[in-house]
């Protein structure tokens, strides 16, 4: 997850769209590396304690290692990682929630909180908005995420 | 996106706890909004979960803000909407009807 904070980190202070890019593309090989590991890792046969073949066939599934689906957690992890990067994405589920909740027109008649406006004209892939507080020159800077 | 001004509303436990905050009344009080604040939380993420299906799936108390308005009265914010999961109806009604179920069935002791 280092990944994820250092894009906000770089984002924050420089804005260097080619620089996330390299990140972005540092991070489809590493999932590669990640799926070959627990590719191998699922391959692993289990340590059986006598030598004695294993004849019942109904222990034959559970004849490996780990008993983990490690390559479909690996994918779908870095499925959920990659989604976060994305900030449109969240920036839609944003505007989702707000139109449920918010206390600013929000539909529902449940309970009404408060939630971020959003700025959509200004998010893209890697910002996720503009901060428009007129008397905090500071949280301008802050939220440019 | 919107800056938000809010506190914590797990910042009272290190206020009402410090020695060096004489005014333990004001502890108390934030305790009692807060705690009040805790119980909208909990019907937000019901009705998220059983009316609307749309879920904020992380409201852990970094992503929970108690906001306070211009006229002074305090609002839960929230904010992180990294995860928004989508709850079926089939699976809404599911939640409901276990629920109505085990209560008329007389069940609900055995549970809690």
């Amino acid at each position: 997850m280092y990944y994820v904070c250092g894009v906000n980190f770089i984002l924050s202070s420089t804005l260097n769209t080619s620089f996330v890019g390299i990140l972005i593309s540092c991070m489809q090989r590493d999932t590669e590396l990640l799926l070959t590991v627990a590719t191998f890792l699922e391959s692993l046969p289990a340590l059986s304690i006598s030598n004695k073949p294993n004849i019942d066939s109904n222990k034959s599934k559970q004849s490996r290692l780990i008993n983990t689906q490690l390559v479909s957690a690996t994918q779908e992890f870095m499925s959920r990682v990659f989604e976060e990067l994305d900030y449109r994405n969240e920036a839609k589920n944003c505007l989702e929630f707000a139109n449920l909740y918010s206390r600013n027109g929000g539909n529902s008649t449940d309970v009404s909180v408060v939630v971020p406006k959003v700025y959509m004209n200004w998010c893209t892939e890697n910002v996720l908005g503009e901060c428009l507080n007129r008397h905090d020159h500071y949280h301008h800077q802050a939220l440019i995420l | 996106m919107e800056w938000i001004e809010g506190t914590k509303l797990t910042d009272v436990q290190t206020n009402a706890n410090t020695k060096y905050n004489a005014n333990n009344l004001q502890g108390n009080d934030s305790v009692k909004e807060n705690l009040a604040l805790v119980k909208v939380a909990i019907d937000s993420t019901l009705s998220q979960l059983l009316v609307t299906g749309v879920l904020h799936a992380d409201p852990h108390a970094g992503n929970l803000l108690k906001v306070r308005l211009e006229d002074g009265s305090i609002t839960l914010g929230y904010l992180d909407f990294g995860l928004l999961s989508t709850i079926p109806s089939q699976v809404r009604d599911a939640l409901v009807c276990s629920v109505v179920l085990q209560v008329f069935s007389r069940d609900i002791g055995k549970n809690f």
